[in-house]
């Protein structure tokens, strides 16, 4: 069964970019516009294998979601990627200090994405 | 994975600017409001998530105007944020200018045209907010995550040991160690994986949501080191993580000569592997230490004094060893030879901590010349040569300052616009060169321009006009040029953000004054201006040529020398005032006699008997009699305590076989032999 991948950004060209490139490649994608959307699907069932999630985003943003999944029974070790910017070198420890597994640095091409979820994908 | 992977962005693309289109809106509303309201947080976050958000998308699709011009404005909204400037009236009418300016971008991505003209206007205003740096008026994008993307040279197959300690909250991060170590199979072949405990502990005190495993492996790989390490990247931070190689292969080695990383060598008696050899190197990445260390140069320096001792100790051993017979002479040479090649290593490295090749500040200057001439509505091409002259690392960093100046004024006055070249015949395109070589005893760098030279009776009039020198008098134009490095001098008709504050020329003098180098100038109207940067040799590496002169041997520095020749009787001459001279392909240059210089007695006194090297010295050719040619050598020239200072000497080396060569400064030794 493909593998499915749950992306959160408030940006849908992100999230079709994202979404493209991991479709290419056989995974089954599933998109948010913010965590707070996003917890509600992975409340209301939804199981998938990976999260790839935006850190700006209005709602509820990335590092409060992560720590949402975190506490989430049955979600609590879904490897989760956070898109970050180069300058973010803080957020990144930020993201890893609430439980981001790892993290994509934006802009990014697909091959530099397909190879990081090759790296954390169960 | 295949090494190319498209997808078609058109779609994308088309949803891009629908959404921009989106946050340009809600900006201009975010910023109106923001008016009304300076200090409401939530407004101020809305705002910069627009923009970040555009950034972030015309990053990844390759609008790299749109992409720098929203970088600038994030880092003014950041600075806002952080408080560390306020809102005012005007803060608001340059951010909704800068709205607009977006929109264009947009408009012009749409279409695909270049950016529009104002959008330069817009950035130096935005570049002109208190605090705004110079320095982040260029962008520069990073490679993203992947600073192990690069194609791995292919290596010889080696033998690496991995010790692996994740934290213990790893698996509530969701990674799954396991993952890691299954990946670290598809890049080679674990000859041993041992899992261990932490520590030993009763079944009911485990928590099952801590990892208390850790492993040490053995990997026959052909990758290096790290491209093994890129399979921790995530965990590095948190976890323990030693990769070490233990049975090196050649190539492997040059690959990790370079690194700047922590270097250390820790053995684990209780986990050596039998077939193990000492370790050679070892990478190790833990927690958050710093990935370079500073380190005082007195210590580099003594270091490379004793390797050069090493070095000397090491080729008396094998003298020694040369002569002996038996079941053990054979394991002492093999051993010898080892240890010859491993001193050789040490060497390299230790002088390769000092030494960076300067094209490294040179690649950036592609950037900001490319920025430059864009910015200037000039077509300039830029050529860099030499770029591997190797400097020491404090002087390179200090030449990044004084050759910014220089390119900025070449690409501002130098060089003209595509208008004014075409009427004068040039072609479009400028060139500015820049160039690294040695000479003389100096590391020279150039940069030259090929644009409309500098204008003579301009400087005049200024320094009239300044008051540096008195009217109608006359002047060489050496004299002239370097009133250009006088303080405060700018012949700019207008003041640009680049250039022309006649801030830059006396800061380059300085700058090199201040290293012990020297600037000069050449220039022809309408032609090409070149500056000439002198920099001392004395922290540099050479190829030298050796050479005998009598018992002793003598090193020249290879880029000065042009041929090497026998010369026949009759192709001596002496001449009036000019002493002995020597004919160089049909001219006359002076003969100069090294073993007279250095009150040496030579093998040979006749020059058709011995040889005579020719060298280009500060653009004139000079023949130096030596007795005989030994070879090519790089050399390290290493100070001479208090005898430094002596004309015609440039420092001394240590040989590889122990013995000490002087190395010749050119220019000093034809100041020399005029005295001799």
């Amino acid at each position: 069964m493909a593998k499915t991948i749950l992306i959160v950004d408030d940006a849908q060209t992100m999230r079709q970019m994202v979404g493209f490139t991991l479709k290419s490649r056989g995974y089954s994608v599933v998109e948010a516009c913010d965590g707070k959307e996003a917890l509600e699907k992975l409340k209301n069932g939804l199981n998938p294998d990976m999260i790839i999630t935006d850190l700006n985003m209005p709602e509820m943003d990335g590092i409060s979601f992560i720590k949402a999944v975190r506490g989430l029974t049955g979600k609590r070790y879904i490897p989760i990627l956070m898109l970050t910017t180069e300058s973010m070198e803080e957020k990144k420890r930020e993201g890893q200090a609430a439980g981001a597994t790892g993290w994509i640095v934006k802009p990014f091409t697909p091959e530099q994405l397909l190879k990081v979820v090759d790296m954390v994908m169960p | 994975m295949p090494d190319s992977f498209t997808i078609d962005t058109s779609k994308i693309k088309e949803s891009f600017f629908a959404e921009c289109e989106d946050h340009i809106s809600s900006m201009e509303g975010f910023i109106m409001e923001l008016e009304e309201n300076p200090d409401d947080k939530e407004l101020l976050n809305a705002l910069f998530r627009s923009v970040h958000s555009i950034k972030g998308n015309s990053g990844c699709l390759g609008f790299d105007d749109i992409y720098s011009f929203t970088h600038r404005m994030e880092t003014v909204l950041d600075r806002l944020r952080n408080g560390e400037m306020s809102f005012t009236d005007e803060l608001a009418s340059i951010l909704l200018e800068s709205v607009d300016c977006i929109k264009d971008l947009v408009e012009s991505a749409k279409k695909g045209q270049p950016a529009p003209d104002n959008m330069k206007d817009v950035l130096r205003k935005v570049s002109s907010l208190p605090g705004h740096t110079e320095t982040d008026s260029t962008v520069h994008r990073e490679g993203a995550c992947h600073k192990n993307n690069r194609p791995s040279h292919p290596t010889d197959t080696g033998l690496l040991r991995v010790v692996f300690k994740p934290d213990q909250e790893i698996l509530k991060r969701g990674m799954d160690p396991l993952r890691l170590i299954r990946k670290l199979r598809e890049l080679g072949d674990p000859i041993s994986i041992k899992p261990y405990f932490s520590r030993p502990m009763e079944l009911e005190e485990i928590d099952p949501e801590l990892c208390y495993l850790s492993w040490d492996m053995h990997l026959v790989s052909k990758e290096s080191v790290e491209v093994v390490e890129s399979v921790f990247e995530f965990v590095k931070d948190r976890s323990h993580v030693e990769i070490t190689r233990l049975i090196p292969s050649e190539s492997a080695d040059d690959g990790t000569s370079r690194r700047d990383r922590r270097v250390s060598q820790k053995g684990h008696g209780s986990t050596q592997h039998p077939s193990v050899r000492p370790a050679m190197q070892s990478h190790h990445v833990h927690g958050r230490e710093s990935s370079t260390i500073r380190v005082d140069i007195d210590k580099v320096e003594q270091l490379v004094n004793l390797v050069g001792e090493l070095l000397i100790t090491q080729t008396i051993i094998n003298q020694l060893s040369s002569g002996l017979t038996g079941e053990r002479a054979g394991l002492l040479e093999k051993s010898i030879s080892q240890l010859k090649r491993n001193t050789m290593a040490i060497q390299e490295r230790v002088m390769s901590i000092r030494m960076l090749p300067v094209g490294n500040i040179f690649t950036r200057f592609k950037r900001l010349v490319r920025d430059l001439a864009a910015q200037r509505e000039k077509k300039i091409g830029l050529l860099i040569s030499g770029e591997d002259t190797e400097l020491d690392k404090t002087v390179i960093e200090r030449l990044a300052d004084p050759l910014t100046h220089l390119l900025r004024n070449a690409v501002d006055h130098g060089i003209e616009t595509p208008e004014e070249r075409r009427n004068s015949g040039k072609p479009e395109e400028g060139v500015v060169r820049i160039n690294a070589f040695h000479e003389g005893g100096k590391v020279v760098i150039t940069v030259e321009d090929d644009g409309r030279g500098i204008d003579r009776k301009k400087i005049l009039h200024k320094a009239v006009e300044k008051g540096l020198i008195e009217d109608g008098k006359s002047i060489p134009d050496d004299e002239i040029y370097e009133l250009i490095f006088a303080p405060g001098f700018s012949t700019a008709d207008k003041v640009t953000d680049v250039s022309g504050r006649g801030v830059g020329m006396d800061v380059v003098k300085r700058n090199m004054e201040a290293m012990g180098g020297a600037v000069s100038i050449e220039s022809r109207e309408g032609a090409f201006t070149r500056f000439t940067l002198r920099l001392p040799l004395t922290l540099a590496i050479i190829d030298g040529l050796i050479v005998r002169v009598g018992s002793e041997k003598f090193i020249i520095p290879i880029t000065t020398v042009l041929e090497s020749k026998r010369p026949l009787p009759e192709e001596l001459k002496t001449v009036e005032n000019r002493g002995e001279v020597i004919d160089f392909r049909g001219r006359f240059v002076p003969l100069v006699r090294l073993h007279r210089v250095f009150g040496i007695k030579p093998l040979e006194e006749r020059p058709w008997c011995a040889l005579v090297v020719i060298v280009s010295i500060d653009g004139k050719h000079y023949g130096l009699l030596v007795d005989e040619l030994l070879g090519e050598q790089q050399v390290v020239i290493k100070s001479m305590g208090c005898l430094q200072g002596i004309t015609g000497i440039a420092g001394a080396t240590i040989l590889g076989d122990g013995e000490v060569a002087l190395i010749i400064d050119g220019g000093g030794i034809i100041k020399r032999s005029i005295c001799c």
